[in-house]
């Protein structure tokens, strides 16, 4: 086997960064308005915070697992003694927007109102300052990065083309924000998400054999294992922790528990190990 | 907290299990593709429900004693008496599925309200037995629908989701939630033209089908939830996909802590038993997020 291109904690071959997003019925009908009047794609996003992750915090807890949740902060008024129990169970929340926006269509400006409003809610309802910070859906635009630094945030996980931490460019100094890359492959819409008005998959594709969803993800994680890189997750609890679902994420759970030697950590323990080991050098 | 008290559903059952099928007999696919009645072929793949499909599923329910509630617009039971007799005499119940697949947020109050009692009283006539249980057929969900079926006279609906609980409406109308992942048609609606699905999916392995519900309901025994199956004549009742139903009805009938109900035992149950809502869930929250955009309360 080849040794691992990255120094992770002693003892350690590869890390695991399991991440949640808990959008609930935020996202693009929320942000056009279109929602008001569409109680049932209502029912389908708030399901999420709602059945779907009071579910998945105890089997999260059953395997000794710690994770990060990205929450919309729109989510977290709403939910809030639910955010309260993510924390207290160990668990990181951190940045996702206030309603889902997406940051590629605001000008900086709005970003920047997005992001103080989110700051300032965290601060209020929950008492926390996150340091992550996940795009939601789509792209940022070019002065995203600087702005986040602006508000603390020391990494995201938002791009799909590594599999291993790296340093955007800077504005000032050495490193900017630390990237922890997620991929389309770990994203549980791929295979499971489904709803006709308005339509996802576009073309109403089957959904997918949850054994086969469970061995994917399964052959995934044991890849990144494999060559001692960094893996992370774009997983929705109101899509891939209902009922019978909890299955998929429990095959996975006991598979990544099968290795001693993979560091199970929320993105921002990755982040600070990546920026004490590295920031001196950039990126490699 | 995740799971909810045993004592919730009758006799210490541990989940309710409702099994229920979508009797539209092509109305619905009418509704999306109007020239359908004119093809006469590909008309043919949704009467084939009524032809053949019907008969088979009530074949296979009467093995293992299911009993399902089927839910009819009222146009298809004017067309199709004898089957509907046919069903009520094989001791399964009958609820409402509209009049023609029509989408009631197009209608005025008048309209809904006609349509809604002519559907009611049409299924009434023709099985004699009364029905209290309705499925929204198409679009969205209007304000206040839930006024609107119980002054028609329903008691309760099974068209809105965000939970696996039944809960009550303002009204005190009963909804028993309804998921995608639990419905025949998404995995097998199958035609070329007009398409459905629009992108023309593969079929799906049938025990990758017969497997994911097999852990839908293992999940929902295990949290105490309700289980609610939907199937169609035309997509399930082929004698292709039949052992697949039977293996399906195999298990949730093996065990004997699951309370197998049809829709109006579940409601009368739950109207009987329920707690008021929470404010996270999603009923509640919906109300504030309409106030926060300036929809007032109507």
């Amino acid at each position: 086997m080849i040794p691992s291109p990255i120094r992770w904690p002693a003892g350690y071959r590869s890390a695991v960064a399991l991440a949640f997003d808990v959008d609930g019925p935020s996202g693009d009908a929320m942000l056009d308005d279109s929602l008001l009047d569409n109680l049932r794609y209502f029912g389908e996003g708030s399901y999420g915070p709602y059945r779907a992750v009071p579910r998945l915090l105890d089997l999260l807890a059953q395997y000794q697992l710690h994770a990060t949740f990205f929450i919309p902060t729109w989510v977290v008024t709403h939910w809030t003694s639910l955010c309260e129990r993510i924390l207290a169970a160990g668990h990181e929340v951190a940045y996702h927007g206030h309603r889902h926006e997406v940051f590629f269509d605001l000008t900086i400006d709005q970003q920047h109102a997005v992001m103080e409003q989110s700051r300032a809610i965290f601060q209020q309802r929950l008492g926390i300052t996150p340091t992550g910070f996940r795009t939601p859906s789509g792209d940022w635009s070019t002065a995203t990065a600087t702005l986040l630094h602006t508000f603390g945030v020391k990494y995201s996980s938002s791009m799909r083309g590594d599999d291993r931490p790296y340093f955007h460019p800077a504005a000032t100094g050495r490193n900017g924000l630390v990237e922890l890359p997620a991929r389309w492959d770990m994203d549980d819409y791929t295979a499971l998400a489904y709803f006709e008005d308005p339509a996802f998959p576009s073309g109403l594709d089957r959904l997918a054999d949850y054994r086969a969803v469970m061995r994917n993800w399964s052959a995934e994680f044991q890849g990144y294992h494999r060559d001692g890189l960094f893996w992370t997750t774009i997983l929705h609890p109101k899509v891939s922790a209902k009922p019978g679902r909890l299955s998929i994420l429990e095959g996975l759970f006991q598979t990544i528990r099968q290795y001693d030697d993979v560091w199970v950590a929320r993105g921002n323990d990755v982040a600070d190990w990546w920026i004490q080991q590295y920031g001196q050098g950039g990126n490699k | 907290m995740t799971t909810l008290p045993n004592s919730y559903w009758p006799a210490g059952k541990r989940c309710a299990v409702l099994i229920s099928v979508l009797f539209n007999d092509g109305r619905d696919a009418v509704a999306q593709a109007p020239d359908l009645p004119q093809r006469s072929k590909s008309f043919s793949v949704w009467q084939y429900g009524a032809l053949r499909g019907v008969d088979r599923l009530l074949q296979t329910f009467a093995d293992f004693t299911i009993p399902a509630s089927w839910f009819v617009p009222g146009l298809v039971a004017q067309q199709h008496p004898q089957r509907i007799r046919d069903i009520v005499a094989a001791n399964q119940q009958l609820a409402s599925l509209g009049w023609d697949f029509e989408a009631y947020t197009t209608l005025d109050a008048a309209t809904t309200h006609t349509l809604l009692t002519q559907s009611k009283s049409t299924l009434e006539q023709v099985s004699g037995h009364a029905v209290q249980g309705f499925r929204l057929p198409r679009g969205r969900w209007p304000r206040r629908f839930d006024v609107a079926l119980q002054s028609a006279g329903f008691a309760w609906s099974a068209s809105l989701n965000g939970d696996d609980m039944p809960y009550s409406h303002h009204s005190g109308l009963v909804e028993i939630p309804v998921h995608s992942e639990l419905d025949d048609r998404p995995y097998f609606q199958f035609n070329f033209t007009p398409a459905f699905p629009p992108g023309h999916s593969r079929l799906p392995a049938y025990d990758a089908v017969l497997a994911n519900w097999l852990l839908e309901f293992a999940a929902y025994r295990r949290y105490g939830g309700c289980f609610v199956l939907q199937l169609h004549p035309e997509w399930m009742g082929t004698p292709g996909r039949n052992q697949l139903l039977r293996d399906f009805l195999h298990e949730i009938t093996r065990h004997d802590d699951v309370w197998l109900a049809n829709g109006d035992a579940i409601a009368a149950w739950h109207a009987s038993h329920a707690q008021p809502l929470p404010t996270t869930h999603p009923l509640n929250v919906y109300e504030v997020y309409r106030q926060e955009r300036g929809r007032h309360a109507d």
